[in-house]
């Protein structure tokens, strides 16, 4: 699995200016509906799903980096979507630090495999800090996909 | 005493899910309360129970062994606490039902 078969490239949000958690999650859900991953009837209990998983514990992982992400019968695959907050939002991480890379998921019901896999490939890229780094200094969509193919090519060192 | 001691136990993931992010941040959260080195292997693969990354390459499915390793000063508390983390199969917090209402109390037995 490569992140870029299930980061849906027309979702993804360069520059997300937001003041909350709730704000950032509305917004990059937002994103996948517009790319039209699933219908504008799903959008909001999409939402609603991703901020009950946040009140179990929040998924601020530290490192600045954050990975939003539920399990909903609208999508018949893993999607998932990319959004760089340059001034950082408040997650309730779990380091107590802001984050500045998010990664929302979204996955089906009955495949629990797909989403491990999926963060187990996220996070075995965000612990390379090449990655995050130029993660970071994406200015547009573009920056951000040609990044993501670079790490699932092993072409950043 | 010897601080290079190893302290090991085994167990078994038996989430349906596998090892997924909310346990994970548990052990990583129990882990660091502990000075000990704490590692949780699969098969070839090890990771640091301090952290999340590490711990999300695991990918540990339901059923799958895994083997908690700890040394340092307070290893032996450190590998029977997150060792009963794995057999209490990582208790959820209270939880509420689909209409937002909190799930009825148990009624109080008698001592």
């Amino acid at each position: 699995m490569k992140l870029s078969d299930f980061v849906v490239p027309g979702a993804i949000v360069p520059d997300l200016k937001v003041g909350s958690k709730e704000q950032a999650i509305r917004a990059m859900v937002g994103s996948l509906k517009d790319a039209g991953t699933f219908s504008a009837d799903d959008e909001e209990s999409i939402v609603a799903a991703i901020l009950k998983r946040e009140e179990l514990g929040s998924t601020g992982i530290g490192k600045g980096v954050a990975v939003p992400h539920t399990k909903h019968p609208s999508v018949d695959k893993l999607v998932a979507t990319v959004a760089i907050a340059p001034e950082g939002v408040d997650f309730a991480s779990l380091d107590g630090e802001d984050v500045f890379i998010l990664f929302l998921l979204v996955s089906p019901p009955e495949r629990p495999g797909d989403h491990l896999r999926g963060l187990e490939n996220i996070s075995r890229h965000l612990r390379n800090q090449n990655f995050c780094n130029f993660l970071k200094q994406s200015k547009s969509a573009d920056d951000v996909m040609e990044l993501l193919r670079e790490a699932d090519n092993n072409q950043l060192g | 005493m010897d601080q290079a001691a190893l302290f090991r136990r085994d167990v078994v993931i038996r989430l349906e899910a596998g090892l997924h992010l909310r346990p994970i941040s548990m052990i990583a959260k129990l882990a660091r309360e502990f000075a000990a080195d704490i590692r949780i292997s699969k098969a070839d693969r090890s990771a640091d129970a301090k952290n999340v990354f590490d711990m999300l390459t695991l990918q540990a499915a339901c059923g799958a062994d895994l083997t908690i390793d700890a040394t340092g000063s307070d290893a032996r508390e450190a590998v029977d606490a997150i060792g009963d983390l794995f057999d209490s199969n990582f208790p959820e917090p209270e939880e509420f039902d689909s209409d937002g209402q909190p799930d009825q109390k148990p009624r109080r037995s008698p001592k």
